[in-house]
């Protein structure tokens, strides 16, 4: 039993002090992934690159104070160098395209001064030439948002248009309601005469006329019930002045009167409010106001600072990652090495047993494992500030355990199917490829067919991705599932890695 | 684990190992006794190393069988193991340790305690003359230095029984030589060796040798018997005054010892060969017999041992003759 021991712990201080002797190596490994994320957040700058963008106005039109506006609202979003890049025609802006001095040109036709006087909506014009699909799409969201809120612009002056007319209504009922008023006394005192001059001075105002206009201008309809208030009134109005003429009963006429009033009051509140409201509100009525419930604190504040929060967010999966993909490697080209080297040919005349070797190996690169992370952690806590909760010590370091043993299982397992140190690497590289687009890195898993996450959930990263995170960004412990893919992963491989690589150790 | 007493520690029975449609060893069968350093001699490519990884467990045979230490090598347990030291051709150990990490290797590969192990390497880099190199990496100690560390490392455990496979190849003679009388100290520790080289001259360090070619034994046997199978018998060599050379061959051809007598090419005026079947019992009556003649100056007497390299050859050249190879073998 001891001596089972001591043949498995003849590989710790092996191949600890084989990577001991590589300086390199170890920079690599501890120094190479600091540099990274330092540089990362020096050098990331928080949003979407900026689009070179030239603009097509109609010829003349180069100057026009409107375009001048124009311009100066969507250079939020759009770097626009107003000197260089603004063009008449489109021939020399797509030159530009073509030659890389600009990511966008975007086309204004004449016609988009004249759109409520035609009736037709415009296109605005854009046009770019781009492979990368991230890129093609952040353009095309820009596109719409400028158009979005270009339109919405263009409404606000509408409404703003709008409540001024709304004002001049106001005025009309006004008038009229006083008339109405003054008509109503004079009927009630049965001054039939000056009633008379009112209904004339009434009609002759053409205030209810105007009123009637105004609402249909303003997109009343002409069949609400105000407005056919107004029209029958027109009527009633003669009605009255040839009862009063031929001196008949005048009960119902003021009736009419006193309705017309309250129509003409109900009119004048809601006219009141339209006028009150806030333009941005007409052309905007609904705000998102959207709640993340996630305790994210410790990103800090993302609006003001956003390389530190990409950079603490991304920090726990680049660990993740270079964990496994050390642990792959360093596994990979560990028992392929020994058969190269023509050790193994010493290990089967020895006592030493093919699962003594493989234990032996994961005990010294676990060992190695935890030295370089330790350090690593260290060195992204103090150096960059990288949130680390005390209380999740102990996970951590199970988690990074599983991490390791399920990393090493499938490096163990490359290993021993490939005949050359090349081969090793070479599939090593795959793992990492294909941890990097599947494993939640840079792409959510949510973004992959339920298969395909079924695929990355075999890779040890996705679940060190998504609990490293956890344990040091949310102060959350994982969950039981992450150790059993990860025990699963590192049971399954090692079992794999023992049965082909025992086959190798054989005697022949 | 030892070989009971009167019992071969090696035995081969009629080997063959068989790679794809080759055989690489046929039929080979030998014993090696507890004690002996047993040479197996033969070009390059003729089934040393092979036969060597069929003792040591590593091939299994095609047919046949083997047996190390009274059992079947594939079927060894790690005890067994450990009884077996095992020096492979080429340098297998990591060339980023230096001496004494490949020494503590190879000590924990064979479970050698901790406080056991500081003592034993000591002992063994001042055997093999590394004590000055122990912190220098093997990867840039020179080959010879290598070969010495891979021995060390073979020895570190205390096996009984050691394969050496081609220590001595691409190395310079002063080495060679040192490495014989290491092997030469082991055997006198009681350790038992089987040594492959294609150094023919090696056979001599040898207490018996096996001579391989094409995958087949050619024949076993001690370094004298060999040089007897080529030449035919002992050899004297005698030289006398150049005047009394032919009266010395006149009273030595008649006597009843003497089977043969040459003249050899390019040696001293008054030289000869005298064929023989024992030198040791005839010399002194064939000296005694040219004393009966006082007129013959005798100036020189002695065995003709020439070098294993003329021996192995002309034993080739009478092998590639059939009616030879059956002389030869008996």
């Amino acid at each position: 039993m001891l001596k089972d021991l001591v043949r498995i712990f003849a590989f710790c201080a092996k191949e600890l002090n084989a990577i001991r002797r590589q300086p390199l190596l170890l920079v690599g490994l501890i120094i190479g992934p600091f540099l990274i994320l330092s540089l990362f957040g020096v050098g990331y700058q928080g949003e979407q690159p900026k689009l070179r963008t030239g603009i097509v106005v109609p010829p003349g039109h180069r100057d026009d104070p409107q375009v001048t506006e124009l311009i100066k609202r969507i250079s939020n979003t759009f770097v626009i160098d107003a000197e260089r890049h603004i063009y008449e025609s489109e021939e020399p802006a797509v030159a530009a395209l073509n030659n890389d001095e600009l990511d966008l040109v975007e086309i204004f036709p004449l016609e988009m001064t004249t759109v409520y006087s035609t009736g037709k909506a415009v296109d605005i014009r854009f046009i770019y030439s781009e492979v990368d699909p991230l890129l093609r799409s952040w353009i095309e969201y820009l596109s719409y948002t400028q158009i979005n809120e270009l339109n919405k612009g263009m409404l606000f002056s509408v409404v703003g248009q709008s409540q001024q007319q709304i004002g001049t209504l106001r005025d009309y009922v006004s008038d009229a309601r006083q008339q109405i008023s003054q008509l109503r006394e004079q009927l009630n005192s049965n001054k039939r005469d000056e009633a008379r001059q009112t209904i004339k001075t009434l009609r002759e105002s053409g205030a209810l006329q105007l009123i009637a206009l105004s609402m249909t201008q303003n997109g009343a309809s002409e069949t609400s019930s105000s407005t056919q208030s107004l029209s029958s009134f027109q009527a009633s109005l003669d009605g009255l002045d040839r009862d009063l003429a031929a001196g008949g009963t005048l009960e119902q006429q003021d009736q009419k009167l006193a309705e017309l009033d309250t129509r003409l009051g109900e009119l004048d509140q809601q006219a009141d409010r339209v006028q009150t409201i806030d333009p941005a509100v007409v052309v905007s009525p609904l705000r998102s106001v959207a709640s993340n419930l996630a305790p994210i604190e410790s990103l800090g504040d993302i609006t003001k600072d956003p390389a530190t929060a990409y950079v603490r967010f991304y920090t726990p999966a680049v660990l993740a990652l270079l964990l496994q993909h050390m642990m792959v490697t360093l596994a990979g080209l560990s028992l392929v090495r020994e058969l190269q080297q023509g050790t193994l040919e010493m290990f089967r005349v020895s006592p030493l047993s093919a699962f003594q070797t493989l234990v032996g190996k994961y005990a010294s690169y676990t060992i190695l494992s935890a030295v370089i992370v330790s350090v690593l952690v260290s060195l992204m806590v103090f150096g960059l500030g990288v949130p680390f909760y005390t209380g999740q010590l102990l996970n951590f370091a199970l988690l990074t355990f599983m991490l390791t043993i399920a990393s090493l299982g499938i490096g163990f397992l490359i290993s021993s199917v490939v005949s050359t140190d090349s081969q090793a690497v070479q599939f090593s590289m795959l793992v990492l490829l294909m941890s990097v687009f599947f494993s939640g890195f840079f792409i959510s898993l949510k973004s992959f067919l339920p298969f395909v996450q079924n695929i990355a959930r075999g890779l040890p990263v996705t679940h060190g991705i998504a609990n490293y995170q956890q344990i040091m960004l949310l102060n959350r412990a994982p969950e039981a599932s992450t150790y059993i893919w990860l025990g699963g992963i590192a049971l399954v491989s090692f079992l794999l890695s023992w049965l082909i690589f025992g086959r190798q150790f054989q005697r022949k | 684990m030892q070989a009971h007493a009167g019992q071969s520690l090696i035995q081969l029975q009629q080997v063959t190992k068989r790679f794809g449609d080759r055989d690489v060893v046929r039929d080979v069968s030998w014993n090696i006794q507890p004690g002996e350093i047993f040479g197996i001699v033969g070009p390059s490519g003729c089934g040393k190393t092979t036969t060597v990884r069929l003792m040591t467990g590593v091939y299994i045979p095609t047919t046949g069988s083997v047996s190390v230490l009274g059992k079947n090598p594939a079927t060894f347990n790690a005890h067994d193991r450990e009884q077996l030291g095992y020096m492979p051709q080429l340098f297998v150990l990591y060339p980023n340790l230096n001496v004494v990490e490949n020494m503590r290797f190879a000590a924990s590969m064979y479970g050698v305690s901790l406080t056991k192990r500081r003592k034993r390497i000591d002992e063994l880099l001042d055997f093999v003359e590394l004590d000055q190199a122990r912190r220098t990496l093997a990867g840039n100690i020179s080959g010879g230095m290598q070969r010495r560390l891979q021995l060390a490392a073979a020895l570190v455990h205390e096996p009984e029984l050691l394969f050496v496979d081609e220590p001595t190849a691409g190395i310079d003679p002063v080495l060679r030589g040192r490495f014989w009388d290491q092997f030469k100290e082991l055997k006198a520790m009681g350790k038992s060796l089987v040594v492959t080289t294609q150094y023919v001259n090696e056979v001599a360090y040898c207490d018996r040798v096996a001579v391989m070619r094409d995958g087949q034994l050619l024949l076993v046997d001690t370094p004298d018997g060999l040089r007897r199978r080529a030449l035919g018998s002992d050899v004297l060599t005698i030289r006398v005054d150049a005047e009394d050379l032919r009266n010395a061959v006149r009273i030595l051809s008649r006597h009843q010892l003497v089977l043969g007598i040459e003249r050899p090419h390019n040696a001293p005026l008054g030289s000869m060969m005298v064929y023989v079947d024992d030198a040791s019992t005839a010399l002194p009556e064939l000296l005694a017999a040219l004393a009966t003649d006082p007129t013959i100056d005798t100036r020189q007497v002695g065995e003709y041992n020439p070098p294993f390299d003329d021996i192995f050859i002309t034993l080739m050249e009478r092998l590639e003759q059939p009616e030879s190879k059956e002389q030869i073998n008996a």
